[in-house]
């Protein structure tokens, strides 16, 4: 657990909400209007070096200071919020104040926010302020579209060093040494919840008590590194195992789950629950017999009913867990719903209709997503990831919630990580990192070469959204995709 | 001497100084959670404890700002110093940190006193390790994410863990080589695949998203846990599950109940009263537990919740019907509840509701009625004697008795009256209360002994007449006790009355008591009424003695007056 941001930033976003509800109210020579300009300019001044510039950026819901992304309290969550909203009303994604913003008086930031509370009479905000602080003079503080936020980005991180975008982990250092730190880390989460998960699963067999306290911190463990930087997270949701299937895939749904949740903006104490709603979700499957589980051919109609058990038999193994009856209430319900579908035709049947709740929604997109891509016994083949996107996109509204898979599509990208592709410069690759928003089939690609003994070896990352020059066209374009489990790799193994 | 080894003595003073300052704050602040730990939080002395610490903490940091505290196996240090060692290994403040692996601790500025308490709860409820536990101090803290309060912990199992191996997970693939040698060689194809590219989310649709989960955050979907419950139990073969499931079941109901979601609980009742209908012939264990589910919806705890919070939900008809429905379903044993309920509910519907089911109840278990009324406090006695009066007379009497004997003198009060008020004999059976502590008490028993015109209360009056006549007592009540005897007495008792008239009057220089007693005597006398009575009192006038005289005509006077009175009233009707 990362020490938080200090307090002065979270007085930032106070002071700038107060000043602008005091510009609003009152005449510019009013005191409450000149105090809470002299507060705001204090802690500017504080907030940074001389000769460098102050960023506000606001991105997907989340704040950044210079860059860095801004954990808020739950003090502060209210006010993040209205900033949020104020500055997105106007079509304000960043304010940059200049340095030379230090030298100015703080009666002279009335100007700027009294441009701003007149900004939403007009249909285009963002430029009519633009306008008027060029009109004013106003040259020591600029506002950001959310195309200027995507520009300002510096270039990717590839083997040679350089530095990742700006708007990433505050925990990950700039380097190498620190990218590997994350991924042993990741790995070391990961397997020690798997391993959690599996004894749980052992002593509920055993028909002993199995507290939660162990997974819970785990999952919390893993929620944080979602929230700091969930690409290591989703890589490491890439990996399948063709014995141990129910148990990978438990994990693998609940980092997808945690994934898309943040995503969205679910609370960080919403998305432990929501972990632990993925990790535990086929709990039951313990109940299934083996040769019901891994039957190559199809299920005869006594085998379908007993698979089809498995929901309700989830939320049995839950109420047994040491657990307070609070959690355990919050975390029934999602995987007894996790096959009822978005239309209620799945199963368990349900007598009345009723919404899925908000997690079962959730796990029932990760849950297939990572089901059918994964290889399986009764399966020839399974589909790769943007294959398994393109499907389930066609059951929006009917197996899915059509907005939290639109939301899933955009967080995964065309080709979500794990995907195998060809570029048309003939080379190969695995896609490594989800795209930047702008260009949703344009990830980060790794490079695999062979090494002429038919495995492959990991070479660079490359950026599809790279082109040739300022204006030129793409270096790369993926023109065929493929499931990594075809070529026997295991896309984790490559991606760290 | 060069100036890297020319000693500060500044900079030494400021950080002893510091390192005294943090030392202190934390000796404060461990005293603070060693006491909360063993007393009530409420205890003044605690919440005094409590505010200094949290001035420790403010003082500190207002100096030196964040205090940041290393935890070590047997200590708290501050900047490689120690400020606190653990007194023991069960020590409250370090062992706890120390073993769920919290490496430091950070109290920030403008830490607030509810995060301070929380983190001290915290700390203490985690004192003792579990086996198999619900949560852990590091779940707790991440749970709270207290503002001010910043600490780093390392996993203690995860740092014994090697990384994942991922070579151990195995992907079958069949005729993966020639796959991989099909892909490698074949050219890349001439153009990118026609993609249908999702959309990207517009701000609607975020709005719509954000919306989606402000409106799950509040939701607590108690209709769709039931129905998830009420499968699950159906669908249960096995005894034991089927009582895990059941036990689910009572959780949700007592959550909702404590929230006021009395039409929800009403819903779960009829399933459970369904259930019981169907499976009554068909499986003696299931049966048995549902009949169980009654009872332990009747815990005492569940209502307890909701008994602190009655007064502050708005009750439509559609809750108090429902409320109505649980009280009268539930079986015999919510009638303490119901009880300790009726001391809290102000509103009006809800309270004839209780009365209603307990009164029910206590005449087919008048017996539970009684305990409970030995074992409930006075406020919820005194509500339960409301009920008493619906019962019949055969079941209340022994029950009121009983209660004439309680501690608190409301409660004997009102038994008394309740007692006599139906049956103005039962005064002589609760003579005893002439001696009771209250005064408004001993007055009720000479008043209806007063009434009774018995020789059974003649009797127990000059019994106890003579026997206080050696006795220094409140005159007051020993005049009331001769006026009673004077309404109620007859010429039996005209010997005791003469003798405590005439006798000795010198004695009342000497025995203060021995005078009341006499005017007492005269005051029965006249009240009597009787030729006789008026006979002696008419001597006393001409006593020799001057306080017999002035006994009598005091007696005398006070009889005209009433008579008069009697009389005035009596004209006037």
């Amino acid at each position: 657990m990362s020490k938080i941001e200090t307090p002065l930033h979270e007085r930032l976003i106070n002071a700038f909400l107060r000043t602008a509800r005091a510009v609003h109210l009152y005449a510019d020579n009013n005191q409450a209007v000149v105090k809470a300009c002299a507060e705001l300019k204090q802690i500017l001044d504080r907030s940074t070096e001389e000769g460098e510039p102050i960023s506000l950026q606001i991105s997907s819901g989340h704040i950044y200071i210079n860059g860095e992304y801004l954990r808020i309290g739950a003090q502060a969550s209210a006010s993040a919020e209205r900033l949020e909203e104020y500055l997105t009303g106007r079509k304000i994604n960043g304010i940059v104040w200049e340095p030379e913003a230090r030298d100015i008086p703080a009666d002279k930031f009335v100007p700027f926010f009294r441009i701003l509370a007149h900004a939403k009479e007009h249909d285009d905000p963002l430029t009519w302020i633009r306008q008027r602080l060029d009109e004013k003079s106003l040259s020591w503080i600029r506002v950001e579209s959310h195309r200027d936020i995507e520009a300002s980005l510096p270039g990717i991180k590839t083997d040679e060093g350089e530095a990742h975008g700006s708007l990433s982990s505050h925990q990950a250092e700039s380097g190498s040494d620190s990218k590997a730190m994350l991924w042993e880390k990741g790995r070391q989460n990961y397997g020690r919840a798997l391993f959690i998960l599996k004894s749980i699963a052992d002593k509920i067999k055993e028909g002993k008590p199995a507290g939660v306290a162990k997974a819970m911190r785990q999952i919390q463990q893993i929620v944080d590194m979602i929230i700091s930087d969930d690409q290591v997270m989703i890589g490491l949701s890439t990996l399948r195992d063709h014995d141990d299937y129910t148990y990978v895939h438990s994990m693998n749904v609940a980092i997808l789950a945690i994934t898309l949740g943040h995503y969205i903006g679910i609370p960080k104490q919403a998305l432990a629950t929501l972990g632990l709603c993925g990790l535990f979700h086929d709990l039951g499957k313990i109940k299934v017999p083996l040769e019901i589980l891994n039957k190559p051919g199809k299920l005869d109609s006594g085998e379908w009913k007993i698979m089809q058990r498995h929901s309700l038999e989830s939320v049995l193994e839950i109420l047994k867990l040491k657990a307070s009856p609070e959690l355990k209430a919050r975390l029934l319900l999602p995987p007894f719903e996790h096959h009822l579908k978005y239309d209620l035709s799945g199963y368990p049947k349900f007598h009345r209709r009723k919404q899925v709740s908000l997690f079962g929604r959730i796990l029932a997109i990760v849950d297939v997503y990572d089901a059918i891509t994964s290889p399986r016994v009764y399966r020839q083949t399974s589909l790769s990831p943007d294959a398994a996107l393109g499907m389930m996109l066609e059951k929006a509204g009917t197996d899915f919630d059509p907005l939290l898979l639109k939301a899933f599509a955009n967080l995964m990208g065309v080709y979500p990580v794990g995907t195998l592709v060809k570029m048309d410069s003939g080379e190969i690759g695995l896609v490594a990192r989800r795209p930047r928003s702008q260009y949703l089939d344009r990830p980060q690609v790794r490079i695999l070469m062979s090494n002429g003994n038919g495995k492959f070896v990991p070479g660079k990352t490359v950026d599809l959204a790279e082109k040739n020059g300022h204006a030129g066209s793409f270096r790369r374009t993926v023109v065929e995709s493929f499931h990594p489990g075809q070529l026997g790799i295991q896309p984790a193994a490559y991606l760290d | 001497m060069s100036e890297s080894s020319k000693v500060d003595k500044g900079s030494t003073r400021t950080y002893t100084e510091e390192i005294n300052a943090a030392r202190h704050a934390v000796m404060v602040m461990a005293r603070a959670i060693k006491n909360r730990s063993i007393y009530p939080r409420e205890h003044s002395g605690i919440m005094q404890m409590m505010q200094s610490a949290m001035k420790g903490l403010q003082t500190f940091s207002e100096k030196f700002g964040p205090l940041r505290l290393n935890v070590t196996r047997h200590a708290l240090l501050y900047r490689d110093e120690t400020v606190l060692e653990a007194e023991h290994t069960n020590d409250p403040v370090v062992h706890p940190m120390y073993r769920d692996g919290v490496i430091w601790v950070e109290f920030m500025p403008g830490i607030e006193q509810r995060e301070f308490e929380l983190f001290v709860d915290l700390l203490i409820k985690h004192r003792k390790p579990e086996e198999e536990a619900k949560t852990t101090l590091v779940t707790s803290l991440w749970e709270s994410d207290l503002p001010h309060l910043a600490y780093e912990a390392v996993d203690p199992d995860l740092e014994t863990t090697p990384p994942l191996d991922i070579s151990v997970f195995k992907i079958i693939s069949e005729n993966a080589s020639e796959k991989r040698a099909e892909i490698l060689s074949s050219p890349a194809p001439a153009t990118p695949p026609a993609l249908s590219l999702p959309e990207h989310l517009s701000d609607y649709d975020r709005h719509s998203i954000r919306h989606m989960i402000e409106e799950e955050a509040i939701l607590t979907r108690p209709e769709d846990i039931l129905d998830v419950l009420l499968i699950l139990l159906v669908n249960q073969n096995s005894e034991q599950e089927f009582q895990i499931v059941l036990k689910s079941l009572v959780d949700t109901f007592a959550e909702s109940l404590a929230r006021g979601e009395f039409v929800f609980c009403a819903r779960c009742l009829r399933s459970i009263q369904n259930l019981i209908r169907k499976t009554e012939h068909k499986s003696k264990w299931r049966w048995r537990l549902l009949g169980r589910f009654m009872e332990q919806a009747c815990s005492v705890s569940a209502w307890e919740k909701l008994a602190a919070g009655i007064n502050d939900f708005h009750l439509e008809p559609k809750d108090v019907e429902a409320f109505n429905f649980l009280i009268r379903t539930l079986p015999e044993q919510i009638m303490e509840p119901a009880a300790r309920l009726l001391t809290s509910a102000r509103d009006e519907d809800l309270r004839r509701i209780l009365v209603e089911s307990i009164a029910l109840h206590a005449k087919a278990h008048p017996e539970l009625l009684v305990k409970l009324l030995k074992e409930l406090n006075a406020d919820a006695v005194l509500e339960l004697l409301e009920v008493l009066e619906r019962l019949e007379d055969e079941h209340i009497k022994p029950v009121l008795m009983e209660l004439s004997k309680h501690r608190d003198a409301k409660i004997r009060a009102r038994a008394v009256w309740m007692l006599t008020r139906k049956d103005p004999n039962a005064a002589m059976q609760l003579f005893a209360l002439i001696d009771d502590p209250e005064p408004a008490i001993r007055k009720q028993i000479l008043l209806h002994l007063g009434n009774q015109r018995s020789p059974t209360a003649e009797d127990l009056l000059l019994k106890y007449l003579n026997h206080q006549k050696s006795v220094t007592r409140d005159k007051g009540h020993i005049l009331a006790c001769y006026q009673a005897l004077g309404r109620c007495g007859s010429s039996h008792s005209l010997a005791f009355l003469e003798e405590m008239l005439f006798d000795s009057p010198w004695k009342d220089t000497l025995n203060r008591a021995r005078a009341t007693h006499r005017k007492g005597a005269a005051s029965a006398l006249a009240l009597l009424a009787t030729p006789e009575s008026k006979r002696l009192l008419r001597k006393g006038l001409y006593s020799l003695a001057p306080n017999i005289r002035k006994a009598c005509r005091a007696a005398m006077a006070e009889a005209d007056l009433k008579s008069s009175t009697k009389g005035t009233s009596n004209e006037q009707d």
